[in-house]
């Protein structure tokens, strides 16, 4: 007997399927523009020599670095901000109107001005990136560490937790899943803000790519860098993800643990 | 004076105001040594009075080029909100939209900002249209989203009572799943103003013709950096304002929401 087809995730792939062909057969027609919108099957091939004997995978391994180690740095910088001003009033007193006077600056508007202090380089780089993740990642930390629940730290005093044990063994801890979600967030920023960066002042990565095969006029190059900006937006999310689970997985067990004991 | 000023404000707050007056100050007077001694390897760094004087020399220039900005940030921003409600609306209620609409959505979700910027410029230009449409691609995703999401989160009771009530289907769009979603519709649309202003300063720095971005650009390629400060400070101060806007527009509005007055309306 003939397996049914599955409709259900066939339809899923329509929509994608009627873009794709819609696109290929209006550019062979002549429908769009041919030098604007190239056919898809052609965005293929030049994504495929780009990354053959372009120097596309040199490019990509680049911006994702630079992503990656600006996101690690910021995450550094963000959580170590964060325990900062939740655990000393005087530290949040002192630091809250810099960082509510910074917080909400462009990280596109940083640029000009980083490039003032350090020059088109790798700090520029490293300082933009950093700029541009932090922010997500400190303000989920610090309301996470803030409002931890009152139970699990009286619990820990009953256990003779002292203050820096509180905040290792149980604040940050129970804060984790919240500096999960800042540092996904953060790494969208850092991608964002690493293309912006290589767009206006690099010489190579996938942000200048971008440009220059736009300027070229290579569309089909163009469109293929595109999808491999939109990959590597998942790829770093999957990074975050993996490295989430990774230390965050006794949680996702517990949740489990007190799930199935709710239900017994 | 200051026991009786802690009386009408509170002492922790004022506490508060004194710290940051503090901190305010230190990195003040650093800043002013750092420019006087030029300790800043070899760079200019202008005074605070020299950044406040250019800043009060151009004030008209850039107050009309945050004009731009905001303009611009403003309408893409209003694209957004207008065009992805209701499509939010649809792909969260209606099965065969989902099908057909979100694998796309989740196909260009992933694509930064900057990327679509050397497409949209092969389009438009460097017109306003282009960034404007960039502001829109950018601000579009956090609200849609949201919205999405929740919809779909809509209580199955309320749902069903619906249902019963026999609301048609605008009715329920309307009474039902719209004033329900609101709270995470708003807490999207919050995102995404934030969002516009930024993607809005970076459209102009790489798509320029005017607005505070371009402004930015120019004064470092010609070392102005007193006039590049004095625009920052500037944007600083619009961008914290619409935040506080924001968090207050959004407590105003949502005032009657389960979510705000924590009973349960079920």
């Amino acid at each position: 007997m003939p397996r049914r087809i599955d409709w259900e995730w066939l339809s899923r792939f329509a929509g994608i399927a009627f873009l794709a062909l819609a696109w290929e057969l209006s550019s062979r027609l002549n429908l769009l523009p041919r030098e604007l919108f190239p056919p898809i099957s052609e965005v293929f091939g030049a994504l495929a020599s780009a990354l053959l004997h372009g120097g596309l995978i040199a490019d990509e391994g680049l911006t994702l670095a630079r992503t990656l180690v600006g996101t690690l740095a910021a995450g550094l910088l963000g959580v170590a901000l964060a325990v900062l001003t939740s655990t000393f009033r005087t530290a949040d007193g002192l630091l809250a109107p810099v960082i509510e006077f910074l917080r909400p600056l462009p990280p596109a508007a940083m640029i000009p001005i980083a490039t003032f202090f350090v020059g088109v380089g790798k700090a520029l780089f490293l300082l933009t990136v950093v700029f541009a993740a932090v922010w997500p990642i400190y303000v989920s930390t610090a309301n996470a560490l803030r409002s931890t629940e009152n139970v699990i730290i009286d619990t820990g005093r009953v256990y003779g937790c002292g203050r820096w044990a509180l905040l290792f063994q149980i604040r940050l801890p129970s804060a984790g899943p919240e500096i999960l979600t800042g540092l996904r967030v953060g790494t969208g920023m850092a991608l964002l803000a690493t293309l912006l960066a290589e767009m206006l002042a690099g010489q190579r990565g996938l942000g200048y790519r971008l440009f220059d095969s736009a300027f070229s006029l290579h569309t089909a190059e163009m469109f293929g860098v595109m999808i491999v900006a939109g990959l590597t937006g998942i790829l770093v999310n999957i990074v975050v993800m993996r490295l989430g689970a990774f230390f965050l997985g006794w949680r996702i067990l517990m949740s489990q643990h007190s799930e199935t004991t709710q239900a017994a | 004076m200051i026991t009786h000023l802690a009386q009408i404000i509170g002492k922790r707050r004022l506490y508060r105001i004194l710290l940051g007056l503090l901190s305010a100050g230190v990195i003040a007077a650093a800043w002013e040594f750092m420019a006087s001694s030029r300790l800043a390897s070899g760079i200019e760094l202008p005074s605070l009075t020299a950044i406040a004087t250019r800043g009060w020399e151009l004030r008209q220039q850039l107050f009309a080029e945050l004009g731009y900005t905001l303009e611009r940030a403003a309408l893409g921003l209003a694209l957004a909100i207008v065009a992805m409600i209701p499509l939010g609306l649809l792909i969260g209620r209606v099965r065969v939209w989902a099908r057909l609409i979100e694998p796309v959505v989740e196909l260009l979700r992933p694509l930064p900002t900057p990327a679509i910027i050397p497409f949209v410029m092969l389009i438009a230009g460097i017109s306003d249209a282009a960034k404007v449409a960039i502001v829109f691609f950018g601000a579009s995703f956090p609200i849609l989203l949201n919205t999405i999401e929740s919809v779909r989160n809509v209580h199955p009771m309320v749902v069903l009572t619906a249902r019963s009530l026999r609301l048609n289907t605008y009715e329920s769009f309307f009474l039902v799943y719209l004033p329900h979603a609101l709270p995470q519709v708003m807490a999207g649309i919050r995102t995404s103003v934030s969002m516009a202003l930024l993607i809005s300063v970076t459209a102009e720095m790489l798509l320029s013709t005017n607005g505070l971005g371009v402004f930015l650009r120019r004064s470092q390629e010609s070392f102005r950096m007193a006039d590049g400060l004095a625009g920052i400070a500037l944007l600083a101060v619009c961008a914290f304002l619409i935040n506080r806007i924001n968090v207050w527009f959004d407590k105003k509005l949502l005032f009657w929401h389960s979510s705000r007055t924590g009973r349960d309306n079920y």
